[in-house]
């Protein structure tokens, strides 16, 4: 199996990589889509030597002995650090670990799984199903498409201009913000312990809600939501859509459950008539 | 982007190209954008008169295949290139820098989005939370229903942060427009300068100037502005919207020259 140690700069091609597994301590990750040519470049290597390995197919960039379970125990002020710039096709899944790293993945449309301790990590155009897990590192996201899980203790949430099938985020304090339209039969759930939520749907979006607080407030500016106040629970919930129901056609709406502990959850409506998406992609096509 | 290939550069990487295997023009003005992620692009007209000349120098070769040229790097021309390998692996480190420039300019300009969003939205909701939900729809103006900022021709701050997501919206998709560009010529940035000088020329005179008179524009994005302002209560013409200095204006898109310092949402960047 092709191997190499590398403590110095280097570049390499490759003819195929179907899947790319990255792990890193300190300094940056990209991993950026192409045509077909896979490329690996690393530089600014300090501390510990990267291992790069590939074969079948598979190019691993890690350290050595290092896993994701053994991770933890690189928290230490370690100066171990690289930055490692990759491309590969757009259809390559991607795993992704890094301890205080930063990571940009942009442009991939297979899965795509991402771990962090605090590192922050952005992602680019991924439509792929999106895992992210991470401690303190936060998450932020323009563009995704398709699945999304979430986890955290307490690193943000942020999506921008997603259409989203599938949103599952739980975190204990990390704040969720997300602007994004529901896919048909979307299921978006939210769960955090004090972390505030804010989700902006478009007007007009078709979905059973469900928002609810033990000790937050609760509010939302579509109109319609009924709400109930328990001891210990404070509710909004209802259905959104046009009134026709037939209207929505086939398939039948989405669903939106946000439950906290002590968050506060805002439901905001964005105007059709605000930035449409698809004038904007006209005008950006006719220049 | 600055050109990428300074004097006798290129030459020097078709030759590279040629080294690792024989190819087609066509292959190697497709591995060439390949490698720059597409943000180089060259156009055969430039590729095929360069090969031409590496041929007459007697540094490449070529036999015909299937009626196409497959072009083939000579002794001499890997005689050449072993001269010049100082050059070319400079020219390789200031390519793998340049996908390195992607990577950290889709990095800022996913964060700014975020950040700007994560912004608006923590507004908004501070803003309801504060003043109750708002009334049932068509009771109110479109977004928002604060206090309009002080000072500001803008009497709706929800109309104004929509105008700055508009202007995000632009420069991104100008970005991607441009990283997916097939063929840029070399004075694109000048053509890009003068229709945006026209643009705001034009949307100063039609939106910020006599609401009255704005006519749709002619594109569904600036009809978009249009309509954000015209929602927002322009101010009459003549107001102090109607000075922005055009040179400051030049490189920004243009709702930037707007009222940041009205106590809008937006933060000045």
């Amino acid at each position: 199996m092709p191997r190499w140690t590398v403590d110095a700069p280097a570049t390499y091609d490759f003819d195929r990589v179907d899947t790319l597994r990255v792990r890193a301590i300190g300094g940056s990750v990209a991993v950026l889509s192409t045509g077909d040519r896979a490329c690996l470049d690393i530089a600014g290597v300090t501390g510990q030597p990267l291992v790069v390995s590939h074969s079948d197919g598979v190019l691993t960039v890690s350290y050595e002995d290092l896993s994701w379970d053994g991770l933890l125990g690189w928290l230490r002020p370690d100066k171990t650090s690289a930055a490692i710039t990759v491309t590969v096709p757009k259809d390559c899944p991607v795993q992704l670990g890094v301890v205080t790293a930063s990571a940009i993945v942009s442009g991939i449309s297979a899965d795509t799984s991402v771990k962090s301790v605090s590192g922050a990590i952005t992602l680019d155009g991924v439509t792929g199903a999106v895992d992210a897990r991470t401690v303190s590192g936060d998450i932020e996201a323009q563009g995704l498409g398709g699945t999304i899980g979430f986890n955290s203790v307490s690193g943000d949430l942020t999506l921008a201009d997603g259409s989203v099938g599938r949103l599952d985020a739980k975190t204990v304090s990390g704040r969720v913000t997300a602007d994004i339209e529901l896919d048909r039969d979307a299921a978006l759930r939210v769960a955090t312990v004090s972390g505030p939520v804010a989700i902006r749907l478009p007007a007009g979006t078709s979905a059973r809600v469900d928002l609810r607080s033990a000790t937050g407030r609760v509010l939302s500016e579509f109109p319609g939501l009924r709400h109930s106040q328990k001891p210990g629970t404070s509710t909004l919930s209802g259905d959104l859509g046009p009134d026709d129901r037939d209207a929505a056609g086939p398939g039948g709406p989405g669903v939106v459950r946000i439950s906290t502990m002590s968050g506060q959850v805002t439901l905001l409506q964005r105007d059709q008539a605000g930035p449409p998406r698809a004038a904007a992609g006209s005008a950006g096509s006719s220049r | 982007m600055s050109p990428v290939f300074r004097h006798g550069r290129l030459r020097l990487y078709l030759l590279k190209l040629l080294d690792e295997s024989p190819r087609h023009g066509y292959e190697v003005i497709r591995l060439l954008q390949d490698r720059f992620m597409g943000v180089y692009a060259p156009s055969p007209g430039t590729i095929y008169p360069r090969l031409a000349r590496l041929e007459e120098e007697g540094l490449v070769t070529h036999d015909e295949a299937g009626g196409r040229k497959v072009y083939r790097i000579t002794d001499k021309g890997r005689e050449e290139l072993r001269s010049r390998s100082d050059d070319l692996s400079e020219l390789e480190d200031e390519i793998t820098a340049s996908v390195r420039d992607i990577a950290r300019e889709v990095t800022q300009d996913v964060r700014e989005t975020v950040r700007n969003l994560r912004e608006e939205l923590t507004f908004a909701a501070r803003d309801i939370h504060r003043h109750g939900p708002p009334p049932p729809r068509g009771a109110r103006p479109p977004r928002g229903n604060s206090a309009p900022p002080g000072g500001s021709g803008w009497s709706d701050p929800g109309t104004y942060r929509d105008l700055e997501q508009l202007a995000r919206r632009f420069t991104r998709e100008l970005r991607a427009a441009a990283a997916q560009a097939q063929a840029v010529s070399e004075d694109a940035v000048g053509d890009l300068r003068t229709i945006l000088d026209d643009t705001l020329d034009r949307i100063k005179a039609e939106v910020f100037g006599k609401p009255d008179d704005a006519q749709t524009g002619s594109t569904q994005a600036d009809a978009a502005q249009a309509d954000a302002a015209r929602t927002g209560a322009a101010p009459p013409a003549g107001s102090r919207t109607d000075a922005p200095r055009p040179e400051a204006s030049r490189e920004k898109v243009p709702p930037e020259d707007g009222p940041g310092d009205g106590g809008g949402p937006g933060r000045p960047r």
